[in-house]
């Protein structure tokens, strides 16, 4: 397991949620989809929510049982951080249900054409928190 | 006979001799259906010094034994002949509505031999056939060829024709079935326009008998059940197959600029959302398919215009947009309209057309060499210019009507590190260095570089997943030469069964794991085949393919990537990333006992497989 435990995975992967939405100008391209997102985490277990609902905003939470997300994704917290540092074969990861997908498929199409500077981003964010020894975990 | 209808059609154009031959379950059982049997049939015709033009060089059209029931994604055909293009074996398949109508009309498949003098097309219908006069359809395009023969035949009929790519003798002409399904690689429209073929009309209303009726319903709920709640097929019927674009774009996959470069930010205006935004306006599907994923588009104005009509797939996206380095999904509708017209092969004219301004912008050749274009990558007017002038061979259509390769030739060393073929043909839109088990799928397919050809692009890529097969699951990291030979050996021996015998669609196909396909396949034809007996079949049908391209001269230098496709990158995803074909080859050759020199199978395998008369053919003259 990458993350020991919820909290090490709310401090990495939801901080670096949070620090992609005050990214005004990114967090407007990611929000242009208007969807609310529910990420599913096991090993360790944890949900993050990302609603972009106003089509402006990324408001980030975490086990969130009152916002209705429109998407579910599925997985294990070990894929995740494989996924947002660009190592993860995405289709292979969805054919092989190793990532469940729940919901509308094209509105995680539309997605992907945004989600490209988002690996470098989440190695910066690493460095910055003192955690490069997880870029290579992945 | 359940499944098969027992029934292949001969005709031969030259003595205007029309019979009908029965095929027997044993042959069927060997064989499995579409290429598999062509193989064999064509095998059977094989005689020293045959071309693409000789009258004696067959066509072979070829349902499999799921084509016209119910079974989801799988009613199919495929053409195979010696190809045009590349001179070893031909083959292309096809999805639409003729594979379910040939089978209704009481035939599983259809062989053409010799020459006609006059342009014909064949009608078949209720078991019978007969050949007509086409003078009057010579010239037209395939749209136009279609909606003629559907006023002259009634409109229950399916038509497959050739435009006039086919009867100018493009060799990548294609052929065609309501617009915008194609039969589309290696050719196979010429050896139509050679015989003075211009179309096949089929009619009928005979079932397919199902072995296992009641079981085989039941079953097919279950399986109707998988299509609903896989992903995949839900961004298929969303996006098509251009839903993969944007992560191919990102990932590596998608080749730009003739594979030179790694980056293209411009690129993300060929995506789904901006293909949906400005060109679709419906969906349709192939008989039988709950995934309807062909596209149809329309653009209302502007300088390319369109009328309502089949849309580009992602390879047309991929060759005229990341290689031709053009971001404008609306010229690319337009031009796919034009090849489907016309009936050629998008990736062969793309990917010739990038060659040849590589070659331009490296000084290998000049402005004369091209006709006075100055082709250039984005230059959409010299681009569509190139293009429209493939189909009648004018002017700087001669010269891209020939193909990389024959072009390679004629400008000599110098085009070699611009090429993009293997065998002679383009490579389609996956990039190898960043799966490395591609550069032993493009170097080892039967009929040039693709990506269908065996199933190690659909599993190595992720979009199929086989957990019955373990060659098929664990193959280890994408970026290393580490049991990518394994996997290709299997690849082929499932993918000789799955894609090119049954014939399922590589796109609907991969909603299934391989115990459905093969519990399908043996309830509606009633054998009762295992996985092993199947994964052996497909074995034998891979090395009667093997061994035809070596009757044409192919050798194991043959099975090498170009140059072009094993350069590292400096930029992008893929950055500094090769596949070493070299070594994934030398431990291939050793698990199918082929030399390392001649690319021949051993006499020992050939025997043991069943293959005397091929040995006969590779040893003994």
């Amino acid at each position: 397991m990458v993350f020991r435990d919820p909290e090490e995975l709310k401090q990495v992967l939801g901080g670096f949620f949070e620090k992609v939405s005050q990214d005004k100008e990114f967090a407007k391209k990611f929000a242009q989809s208007k969807i609310l997102i529910r990420f599913n985490y096991s090993e360790p277990e944890l949900s993050i929510t990302l609603d972009m609902t106003d089509g402006e905003n990324i408001i980030v939470t975490y086990n969130d049982k009152e916002k209705r997300s429109e998407v579910d994704m599925d997985m294990k917290a070990d894929i995740a951080h494989k996924f947002w540092l660009g190592k993860l074969n995405l289709t292979m990861a969805i054919t092989r249900k190793m990532m469940i997908v729940r919901g509308p498929v094209p509105r995680v199409l539309a997605f992907i054409p945004v989600l490209a500077p988002t690996y470098q981003m989440y190695k910066d964010y690493l460095k910055e928190i003192g955690r490069e020894d997880l870029i290579e975990v992945g | 006979m359940y499944g098969y209808k027992g029934r292949i059609l001969y005709v031969n154009l030259t003595s205007k001799k029309v019979e009908v031959t029965n095929v027997s379950d044993d042959f069927y059982g060997e064989y499995l259906g579409g290429s598999g049997v062509a193989a064999k049939i064509f095998l059977d015709h094989y005689k020293k010094g045959l071309t693409y033009d000789s009258e004696y060089n067959p066509i072979i059209i070829m349902t499999g034994p799921m084509a016209g029931t119910p079974t989801p994604s799988v009613s199919r055909f495929i053409i195979s002949s010696l190809s045009p293009l590349t001179g070893i074996w031909g083959e292309s398949n096809c999805g639409g509505f003729f594979a379910s109508y040939l089978k209704f009309a009481s035939f599983d498949g259809i062989v053409i031999t010799g020459k006609s003098e006059n342009p014909v097309y064949l009608f078949a219908s209720k078991g019978k056939a007969e050949i007509r006069d086409a003078s009057k359809l010579w010239g037209l395009d395939t749209y136009k060829t279609e909606e003629f023969l559907k006023k002259e035949n009634g409109k229950d009929v399916e038509v497959i024709s050739i435009g006039p790519a086919g009867e100018n003798l493009v060799p990548y002409a294609s052929v065609v079935n309501r617009r915008g399904h194609l039969a589309g690689r290696t050719g196979m429209g010429v050896v139509f326009g050679s015989k003075k073929l211009k179309a096949v009309v089929v009619q009928g209303n005979e079932p397919v008998q199902i072995a296992k009726p009641s079981k085989y319903k039941e079953y097919l709920k279950e399986i109707f059940e998988v299509y609903k709640e896989n992903p995949t097929m839900a961004a298929l019927k969303d996006s098509g197959s251009n839903s993969s674009y944007d992560l191919s774009l990102q990932t590596g996959d998608l080749p730009l600029r003739n594979w030179s470069k790694g980056v293209w930010p411009e690129g993300d205006f060929l995506g789904s959302v901006k293909y949906k935004d400005k060109i679709l306006v419906g969906i349709e599907t192939c008989y039988s398919c709950p995934v309807a994923c062909k596209r149809v588009v329309e653009i209302k104005d502007g300088p390319y215009k369109i009328e309502k009509g089949p849309g580009p797939e992602y390879e047309t996206v991929g060759e005229f947009g990341g290689m031709l380095q053009i971001a404008d999904i609306e010229f690319i509708a337009y031009v796919n309209d034009i090849a489907n017209r016309m009936g050629f092969d998008t990736i062969t004219a793309g990917s010739t057309i990038a060659f040849l301004g590589d070659l331009h912008e490296n000084g290998v050749i000049d402005k004369s060499f091209l006709h006075g274009v100055d082709l250039k990558f984005g230059d959409k007017d010299a681009v569509l210019q190139t293009v429209k002038s493939i189909a009648d061979r004018t002017g700087i259509g001669e010269l891209v009507s020939l193909g990389s390769e024959r072009i390679a030739n004629l400008i000599g060393e110098k085009a070699k590190d611009y090429i993009t073929t293997v065998k002679g043909l383009e490579a389609p839109m996956h990039d190898p260095r960043g799966n490395f088990a591609l550069a032993l799928g493009y170097g080892l397919s039967v009929r040039g570089a693709c990506h269908v050809s065996s199933l190690v692009f659909p599993v190595s890529s992720g979009f199929m997943y086989f957990p019955e097969i373990p060659e098929l699951t664990d193959f280890g990291d994408p970026c290393s030469e580490k049991l990518k030979p394994e996997l290709a050996v299997k690849a082929e021996d499932f993918g000789m069964f799955f894609n090119h015998s049954a014939i399922w669609c590589i796109f609907g196909g991969a909603a299934l794991n391989a115990t459905q396909v093969v519990t399908l396949f043996n309830l509606v034809t009633g054998f009762d085949y295992s996985l092993e007996d199947i994964l052996k079949r497909g074995e034998k049908i891979w090395y009667l393919k093997r061994g035809v391209d070596n009757l044409f001269g192919i050798e194991s230098k043959d099975d090498r990537l170009p140059k072009k496709l094993k350069t590292p990158l400096s930029e992008g995803f893929t950055q500094d990333l090769a596949p070493n074909d070299e070594k994934m080859l030398s431990k291939y050759y050793k698990l199918r006992d082929i030399d390392s020199i001649t690319g021949k199978p051993s006499k020992e395998k050939l025997v043991s497989i069943g293959l005397s008369d091929l040995l006969q053919l590779l040893y003994e003259g």
